[in-house]
């Protein structure tokens, strides 16, 4: 048989196959997302003392309305005037699984970090919507 | 430059008076892999956060062609394609001390309609032609779907990219139809962004596959 007409033969049924092996995926496992967590409230010391002391940012605010939503990782920009941090969760459905109803919180996760330098250290949080919270510590 | 550019137009245009007006017509698809060669945005928060450079990420492309003017060698190739180009941003996931535990990407996309319009000039052999092909490409942005953190930059990149196409492939013929498989690349001439938000530009590979229908003689 000639090249052509195999090429030709072959073509189609690779293209139908690639189909359904791309649609597969899709219909088989839905996909996991991450996304940043709403923080509600922030508490950390007003003051530490820049030799020693670690601080504890704790923050709370609902990681989602099932048990298919859990807090995933903190994200960090830290430099010597202060910290911008993010809180990201990830809601995985996973194929024929129920996420049975449930009220999951971040109760006051913690989140530890030593400033860079004395004066004003500034806690940044950055929310879902673009908006951000600020805490100010005076690191002495 | 212009002017060779002109004139190479003009002559091959010239070869192409007495060529056959229309040739063929069908689609084409396959993966798009775009890059940033230049990305320097001006958003502290994603300076901060995202030191990495961005990452090519492959989508899926789509297109009608129709192609005509065709002598011996050339013919011309008119394409309006469905083209979204996309890179992946990478940060550090932290735990509660501050310690990485891995890495995470954000993906951008702009999904663009293609217009562009190519001379081809071809061989043929064993019921097969070998091509290479080029010509001006104009990308306008038709939908977006961007991370928070890059919606203020990504929202001034311009709407209207002006670029070229290249490329080269072989198509397998019959009488009535043929298949088409081809490698093109698009560099923006155009910036994507170039104000006081930063400074983008990007190039663009695809990889398609394609059905085409034979106009008869």
């Amino acid at each position: 048989m000639p090249v052509n007409k195999i090429i030709f033969r072959l073509l189609p049924m690779a293209a139908i196959a690639g189909v359904f092996y791309f649609s597969s995926c899709w219909f088989m496992d839905p996909a996991s997302e991450l996304y940043r967590i709403k923080i509600d409230s922030v508490s950390a010391p007003s003051s530490v003392n820049y030799n020693g002391d670690t601080v504890i940012i704790k923050l709370w605010g609902k990681i989602g309305d099932d048990t298919c939503h859990h807090y995933s990782h903190f994200q960090a920009a830290q430099d010597s005037t202060g910290i911008e941090l993010a809180v990201w969760g990830l809601f995985s459905p996973a194929y024929r699984r129920v996420c049975p109803d449930a009220d999951i919180e971040l109760a006051g996760k913690e989140y530890k970090l030593w400033p860079l330098n004395l004066g004003i250290y500034t806690i940044t949080i950055r929310q879902p919507d673009g908006t951000v919270l600020k805490k100010f510590i005076e690191v002495f | 430059m212009n002017k060779l550019v002109i004139t190479i137009a003009g002559l091959l245009l010239s070869l192409q008076v007495n060529a056959q007006v229309f040739k063929s017509l069908g689609f084409k698809g396959g993966i798009t892999v775009t890059n940033f060669s230049e990305w320097n945005p001006s958003d502290s928060t994603i300076n901060k956060f995202y030191t990495k450079a961005p990452e090519s990420r492959i989508l899926v492309n789509i297109a009608l062609f129709a192609e005509g003017l065709s002598t011996k060698y050339f013919s011309t190739v008119g394409e309006i394609a469905y083209n979204p180009k996309g890179v992946s941003f990478s940060y550090p996931m932290l735990n509660g001390n501050g310690n990485v535990i891995g890495e995470e990407s954000i993906d951008n996309r702009i999904g663009y309609i293609s217009l562009m319009l190519c001379e081809k000039a071809r061989v043929n052999w064993n019921k097969m032609n070998l091509y290479v092909f080029a010509g001006p490409r104009v990308d306008m942005q038709l939908n977006s779907n961007t991370d928070r953190d890059f919606d203020e930059t990504y929202r001034k990149f311009n709407s209207m990219i002006f670029g070229a196409t290249t490329g080269l492939g072989v198509e397998f013929y019959d009488r009535n139809f043929k298949i088409i498989t081809e490698f093109q690349y698009e560099p923006d001439i155009a910036y994507t962004l170039d104000n006081s938000y930063g400074k983008v530009k990007k190039n663009t590979w695809l990889l398609r596959v394609g059905f085409g229908l034979n106009a008869g003689k």
